[in-house]
């Protein structure tokens, strides 16, 4: 579920707002562990060939220079689904790390609510910007592109001599679980062999997990018509609330939906079973619940 | 954490559901506003983007190889 960046309010106006493109919620499988909401920021040092985010650089996009009360007030309707599936907030983009003070700054503000923060990165950027942020970020979900320096600039227009600073230096200080590489067949721009170096390269570096992907091209991509994917997340949220709902002892029957058309995975229904299921738990905090 | 294991809780309900999970990035049908296409959006707003020109790479052009099967055809972040 994607929201209208007019939604935020203007808490905290004291130069470390950044600017965002879009807050999508109710995120599963794709962005980490459990139920995510990705944070899309403005801004990226690459010029990928492929990019299939390119608004990320584009001036005329809309965007909102948001600060992070302003995003903790609004991720924190999420708090449930987050605590109990291992889920929290990922910062993409764009480059989220040239944000690292808005992102500590975030952190300091959830860091009571046991949320998993990740960041899908680059790692591009300078060192101090990730040295920033390593101690408090679950996970790193790097886009390695390609080790190779030529074919690496040849598809981003950059050096990638940071990224392997930065890999080195994340291994070097025990985060070395921390990272997630992404490896990608690039058309046109690495092969399989250049795929085996990079893994090899990465393996000496010390790093240890790994994504094998296939970048999009083109619109050539089946599109079933007949499932709607909306509703197959309301489904996986409402399970989750029932879940906690039978863990805490509390008494809860979601509404049958009668809805027909599209769905976005809420509504205000929905939204309103999940307030009452928080509240309620809220209520219990001192004497504990589970979640 | 009370799911601990959050793939097989979404994988139970989605065979309760009958939903085929090999499709489950490619289920889009609603039309979201302002998400873009690397954030699972709209594929509607996909544009084709040809391969680049020899000459762009500076000499890099690397000939389309089978990758044998080192490649899930099917991978989640980016190909939903």
């Amino acid at each position: 579920m994607s929201i209208s960046l007019f939604e935020f309010g203007e808490h905290g106006k004291h130069g470390i707002n950044a600017p965002v493109l879009a807050v999508d919620r109710h995120r599963m499988m794709t962005d980490g562990n459990g139920v995510t909401t990705l944070v899309c920021f403005y801004g990226c040092p690459l010029s990928c060939k492929y990019c299939l985010n390119p608004q990320c650089k584009d001036e005329n996009y809309l965007k909102r220079d948001i600060s992070p009360l302003d995003l903790y007030l609004y991720v924190k309707r999420d708090d449930l689904y987050f605590q109990a599936t291992g889920g929290g907030v990922t910062f993409g983009g764009g480059e989220p790390l040239c944000y690292p003070t808005f992102i500590t700054a975030f952190h300091e503000i959830c860091e009571d609510d046991n949320w998993n923060l990740r960041v899908e990165t680059s790692l591009n950027v300078q060192q101090r910007f990730v040295e920033e942020v390593m101690p408090f970020i679950h996970e790193f979900f790097v886009d390695i592109k390609d080790m190779n320096p030529n074919i690496y600039k040849a598809y981003t227009g950059m050096d990638n001599g940071l990224v392997k600073d930065n890999l080195r230096m994340l291994v070097r200080n025990g985060f070395a679980e921390k990272i997630i590489a992404k490896v990608p067949y690039i058309k046109g721009f690495n092969s399989e062999n250049d795929i085996d170096k990079t893994i090899d390269e990465l393996k000496q570096i010390g790093v240890r997990r790994f994504l094998y992907l296939n970048y999009i091209t083109s619109t050539k991509i089946k599109t079933p018509k007949k499932v709607n994917r909306g509703k197959r997340i309301c489904r996986i949220l409402k399970e989750i609330r029932k879940t906690i709902a039978k863990a805490n002892n509390i008494e809860y029957a979601p509404i049958e939906c009668l809805h027909d058309g599209p769905c976005i995975g809420t509504c205000p229904k929905c939204e309103q079973e999940l307030k009452l299921l928080t509240e309620e738990l809220y209520r219990r905090k001192e004497k504990g619940f589970i979640i | 954490m009370l799911i601990e294991n959050f793939d097989e809780f979404v994988k139970s309900i989605d065979e309760e559901a009958s939903v085929d999970p090999v499709f489950k990035n490619e289920q889009e049908e609603e039309i979201i506003e302002d998400m873009p296409e690397e954030l699972g959006g709209n594929p509607g707003d996909w544009v084709d983007i040809d391969p680049p020109e020899e000459e762009e790479l500076g000499g890099l052009w690397l000939p389309e190889k089978e990758l044998g099967g080192i490649l899930p055809p099917d991978n989640d972040i980016f190909s939903w």
